[in-house]
């Protein structure tokens, strides 16, 4: 990064030319600016000057903070929180070790199996989020689904993966099995720029295999790998589709509430709150920001972002 | 990247999290009663799903998801030379409800006449927000008589003289039998808990593998229909007095009831799989449950949901179980017509609402096609249906045993913030059925959160 800085530096950028080059550049960002603008700006001032005004019995006022006092303090809130902060911890490091494990496995042994498998290992992801709940819904079903037979040809008793204590880890699974396979191709295609005449010298100093992997693919993949974790940070916390979808089949044991994120959407849309659900997205908002900052500022060696 | 990419990159993480709620608006509030408008050309440009029959003619638009309504709109056209109703469906329950307060919020986009829950009307006639015409000013009392006397006290929503709807129809409490498990296994069918839970120990005790029936922790109204056995009132509200209401989860009867039902699942007689789902579907059609105590538009449900749904399914329709000879008949469910404070010809609007279903042809579309329990005592009091024979019962007249239920029911009140009530209630049955917690202690809980949530909301709780 320094020496491409140098380069610029010596270029001088001033020219006239560069100047008109800068102000095509803007142009060409219009389309993109206007939808930026009216479709995420616009909305998320809307929805924070909401989250300011409390409705209730009597009409709506201005209460300042007072509604984000109430969230930080809102058990409903708080629980959610809690579950999607566990859901992080055990979720994150399953999908990204799988994606991570995959991707060298395939980098080491590139033949037609490998390429296969590739597909193979992605194809959950070309699926869409919703299909893919509903189908793993249908498999945990005590009646419909599969395991109850599976288990049974061992004399066993199939787990009931829709109770209370099951639920946990069907819903690690299925987003597991998700969203592996794009880690991985990210991964993958980090482990593609490695030049190959790094390998070539370990070998000749007589590295193995494993010792390549650990030594030099990955830390040459760090900055991809810091970057698939606040993929899969942010995306957990604010987990949704997978439980929401779910909950058709378990309504009592993922309650509406289960995550912050379907604790808005009931607050806007079930329980006639639309001030307090803004609230919660933007306090839901603002510790996605705090757990990514805090991860980017821990890795800032790992993701190459250090100047 | 320097600090500030990567703050925005940081910002964007956030943003995402954020966009959800930015489909609400904030809430403008009206003035205490809804007023009546007489614009009669505003909806001349709507848009309709069904064909208008007469042009020229001043239009009412209606949201409404009762199968067949089609049938019955184009019935009411064909009929009217002053009217034509335009149809769309706004959504089924929740989804047209949504739909409905962001019409409320924007001031503009609600239809003239809309289906409405009767469980789901207070929470439209609550505090400063009162959106449902009172029908009463155009004369709607006189036709009291056509209505049963518990459809007529829900539309009344807790006021002595004023009405909010016009009634359709009905979900009478009942008991879902299948008489050939009793039969095989040589166990009455009980008329009263006593017996119920006496019939489910000789059930076990002969050998049935399933169970005698299932008690969802997903419940909602059918524990409300359950409470109302007792004679006990859990919520009072009423839209004449809209700031004020009574949440009583530590009655006498509410505790009996769960302390009941949770011997039976206890003793292991009776099943706790959620309802209305892939599992439960499974069970109930599968013979697990030897009866099912429900609203009777269970029916229709179960037919759709089976693999023929003409077939006889082995279940016969019988009175639920009472606790004695006071057990008041009791209802789970139904539906009315609300005129909306932004109908753009209000008089015409009632009009609408009062006439769609009046015709004989329209009420029998609406038993038919649409499977309607009705509200109407014409039909009630016809043999056309008392002498109906149901296909999925094994053609058994089951409306013999369903009308004198619903003639009997006198009604009772729902919240203004019905939905937040359910759920809250589903944990309560979770924290008694799952982790044991004691009926009282978790009842006592869930009424301290629902006064506290009626507080926060800026109601007077009594």
């Amino acid at each position: 990064m320094a020496k491409f800085k140098k380069n610029n530096a010596q270029v001088g950028g001033t020219s006239m030319a560069a100047r008109r080059g800068n102000l095509w550049g803007w142009v060409f960002t219009i389309p993109f600016g206007i939808v930026f603008l009216l479709f995420l700006v616009i909305p998320l001032v809307y929805a924070f000057i909401m989250s300011l005004y409390t409705s209730n019995v009597f009409g709506t006022k201005f209460t300042g903070l007072a509604n984000y006092a109430r969230a930080f303090t809102d058990t409903l809130f708080l629980s959610g929180l809690g579950r999607v902060v566990l859901y992080t911890i055990v979720m994150v490091p399953i999908q990204l070790g799988l994606a991570l494990i995959f991707a060298l496995l395939l980098d080491a042994f590139k033949n037609k199996f490998a390429s296969v498998s590739r597909l193979v290992i992605f194809l959950p992801y070309a699926i869409p989020g919703v299909i893919g709940a509903l189908m793993w819904g249908f498999m945990y079903s005590k009646n419909m689904g599969p395991f109850t037979s599976i288990f049974e040809l061992f004399g066993l008793q199939a787990p009931d993966f829709l109770s209370t204590n099951g639920i946990f880890g069907a819903l690690v699974n299925v987003v597991t099995w998700q969203w592996t396979g794009y880690y991985m191709v990210i991964l993958y295609s980090a482990l593609q720029s490695v030049p190959s005449e790094l390998y070539e010298s370990a070998r000749i100093d007589g590295a193995s295999e494993l010792r390549i992997a650990t030594s030099i693919k990955v830390p040459m993949c760090s900055s991809s790998i810091v970057m698939v974790t606040i993929f899969s940070l942010i995306g957990t916390l604010q987990f949704y589709t997978e439980p929401t979808v779910l909950r058709n089949q378990a309504p009592t044991v993922i309650d509406s509430q289960y995550t912050p994120n379907m604790y808005a959407q009931a607050l806007a849309f079930s329980y006639n709150q639309p001030n307090y659900a803004a609230t919660i997205s933007f306090a839901l908002g603002f510790i996605v920001v705090i757990f990514s900052v805090i991860f980017m500022h821990f890795t800032k060696k790992q993701s190459g972002l250090e100047d | 990247m320097n600090k500030a990419t990567k703050l925005l990159a940081a910002v964007a993480a956030g943003v995402m999290a954020v966009s959800i709620a930015a489909c609400g608006g904030s809430s403008s509030s009206s003035g205490s009663s809804a007023s009546v408008n007489t614009d009669k050309t505003a909806n001349d440009n709507a848009s309709c799903t069904n064909t208008i029959k007469k042009t020229g003619v001043e239009k009412v638009t209606v949201w409404a998801w009762y199968p067949g309504i089609q049938d019955v709109v184009d019935d009411f056209n064909e009929n009217h030379d002053d009217l034509q109703v335009c149809w769309n469906n706004g959504g089924q329950g929740g989804g047209e409800y949504t739909k409905f307060q962001n019409a409320i919020k924007a001031g503009t986009g609600a239809p003239d006449v809309i289906q409405l829950e009767y469980e789901a009307m207070p929470q439209f006639m609550t505090g400063n927000e009162q959106h449902l015409v009172d029908l009463s000013q155009f004369g709607f009392n006189d036709y009291k008589d056509d209505y049963t006397a518990g459809s007529w006290k829900s539309v009344q929503l807790g006021t002595d003289d004023k009405v909010y709807g016009v009634p359709v129809d009905l979900g009478p409490f009942v008991m879902y039998v299948r008489e050939d498990i009793f039969k095989q296994y040589g166990v009455d069918v009980p008329t009263t808990w006593d017996e119920f839970a006496e019939a489910g120990k000789e059930l076990k005790a002969a050998g049935y593998d399933g169970y005698l029936t299932d008690f969802p922790l997903n419940s909602t109204a059918m524990l409300l229909a359950f409470f109302a056995q007792t004679g006990d009132d859990v919520y009072t509200y009423s839209a004449s007095d809209p700031t004020k209401v009574k949440v009583n989860y530590n009655s006498d009867g509410a505790q009996k009831v769960l302390k009941y039902w949770k011997e039976l699942v206890d003793e292991g007689l009776v099943d706790t799989t959620d309802a209305n789902t892939t599992d439960w579907t499974t069970n109930i059609l599968g013979g697990k449950y030897a009866t099912w105590v429900q609203a009777s538009w269970q029916t229709g449900y179960l037919a759709a949901d089976s693999d023929d749904g003409d077939a006889d399914s082995g279940f016969r329709i019988y009175k639920a179980p009472v606790w004695d000879s006071s057990t008041p008949d009791v209802n789970q469910g139904g539906s009315a017509w609300a005129v909306t404070d932004q109908a753009k010809d209000t008089e015409a609007a009632y009009t609408v609402a009062r006439e769609l279903f009046s015709s004989d042809s329209a009420q029998k579309i609406g038993v038919t096609t649409g499977g309607l329990f009705p509200a109407w005592t014409s039909m009630l009091d016809s043999d056309y249906f008392k002498t109906e024979k149901i296909a999925f019962l094994g053609d058994q007249e089951a409306n013999e045993i369903t009308i004198p239920v619903a003639e009997g029911y006198k009604g009772y009140s729902f919240l203004p913030f019905q939905t937040y009530a359910y759920d809250e209630q589903d944990k309560t049955l979770k924290s008694i059925f799952q982790d044991n917690t004691d009926v009282s202690t978790a009842l006592s809980a869930l009424d301290d959160t629902l006064n506290n949530y009626a507080k926060q909301q800026g109601y007077t709780v009594e």
